[in-house]
């Protein structure tokens, strides 16, 4: 083949050919002007292609030689193991937001029942100790009786007793 | 390189809805249509059927589970790629054998009349032409052996099994210019050995 093409000066190298056949990267190169004249060259560039293909079966092994059958019965055993693992999992994502809802949801409920029995406490202690004047709210006395009932809910939420003198037990 | 099996126009993004709503039947699809191609792709880094016959089984299997994980938008090939490429880094980890991608890769078809014959073009069958094409695909294969492991995989990615570029980074993890800087050395270090034997 070579002493077809060489002693020209002309003729395109093995390297030449090589590189029209496998381009390195992107696009192929555009063809020589010699191609088009020279039918030997022209011959030795599908024969650079047809050999890429050769190489791309042999670097493939023996996978290469199997059988579409074989092929077939590979594919069924994958389909078979992937029947055998039931359904796919949930996605992490949605699992991950899942999560993320839930944690925020656990933080805000953590922090209003910290902000809300830190001043009950208070309040109800002061309840206690002064007791407000009739007449001094303008609240109706079912008003009142609601608020109480909160506060003493809030009192016990907050880790107070009922037999320590706070008057609860008294008003349960 | 073998072909993708089916039909392209099916619709891959119904069939992933399908099968994250738990039909598995419709997965059925991507195992015939990239089975072939996974496993010759999980070759290309192991080297031994038999692994990369497990590489391709395992990377359907994962690719199951954790359907609800693909992000619509990118190609279920190359994510199923990517799965499939991490599975045999993770092999050859296990194993010691990182070695892989510095050592010679072992030529299966050396042996006489071992290349596919009729790769060669049908259209002139003379015995000149069938030497002539011998002669290349020996000086091929050659200049093939002189890349190292990881040229070859990437030459191989691109070449043999004519992923892009962007598919190769994608499924590889390495960026692009990684990729092309692995491809044009490779075709440098082939035509420079083909330069050899020609002089």
């Amino acid at each position: 083949m070579d002493e077809e093409r060489k002693g020209t000066g002309t003729h395109l190298s093995d390297a030449e050919l090589f590189a029209l056949a496998a381009p390195a990267a992107g696009e192929p190169e555009a063809l020589p002007a010699h191609l088009s004249l020279c039918r030997d060259c022209a011959r030795a560039l599908r024969e650079w292609k047809a050999a890429m293909a050769a190489a791309g079966e042999a670097d493939a092994g023996e996978l290469a030689r199997r059988s579409p059958e074989e092929w077939r019965a590979r594919e069924d055993e994958t389909l078979e193991a992937i029947r055998r693992a039931g359904r796919p999992r949930h996605s992490v994502r949605a699992w991950r937001w899942g999560f993320a809802a839930a944690a925020s949801l656990l933080l805000a409920v953590l922090a209003l029942t910290v902000h809300r029995a830190a001043p009950s406490a208070v309040t109800t202690a002061a309840a206690h100790a002064t007791p407000a004047p009739a007449g001094a709210s303008d609240m109706t006395p079912a008003d009142e009786a609601d608020d109480r009932l909160l506060r003493d809910a809030s009192y016990l939420a907050g880790g107070g007793d009922v037999d320590s003198g706070s008057g609860l037990e008294s008003r349960l | 390189m073998i072909p993708r099996e089916t039909d392209s126009d099916m619709d891959e993004a119904d069939l992933i809805r399908q099968v994250r709503n738990g039909n598995a039947d419709a997965f059925e699809h991507f195992v015939r249509t990239y089975q072939r191609r996974l496993t010759r792709i999980a070759y290309r880094f192991l080297r031994d059927a038999a692994e990369a016959d497990c590489a391709a089984q395992e990377s359907f299997l994962r690719a199951y589970q954790n359907i609800g994980d693909f992000r619509e938008g990118s190609t279920f090939e190359t994510w199923l790629t990517r799965i499939c490429i991490n599975w045999c880094k993770d092999r050859l980890k296990r194993r010691r054998r990182v070695v892989f991608f510095h050592e010679a890769p072992v030529r299966e078809s050396d042996e006489e009349g071992d290349e596919p014959e009729e790769r060669a073009p049908a259209s002139d069958p003379s015995p000149e032409r069938r030497a002539m094409g011998r002669e290349i695909r020996e000086r091929l294969a050659l200049a093939l052996d002189s890349l190292s492991p990881r040229q070859r995989v990437v030459f191989g990615l691109k070449h043999f099994e004519e992923m892009s570029i962007p598919e190769i980074a994608a499924s590889t993890g390495l960026d692009e210019g990684t990729i092309k800087s692995h491809l044009f050395r490779a075709a440098r270090k082939i035509r420079e050995r083909l330069a050899e034997f020609q002089s």
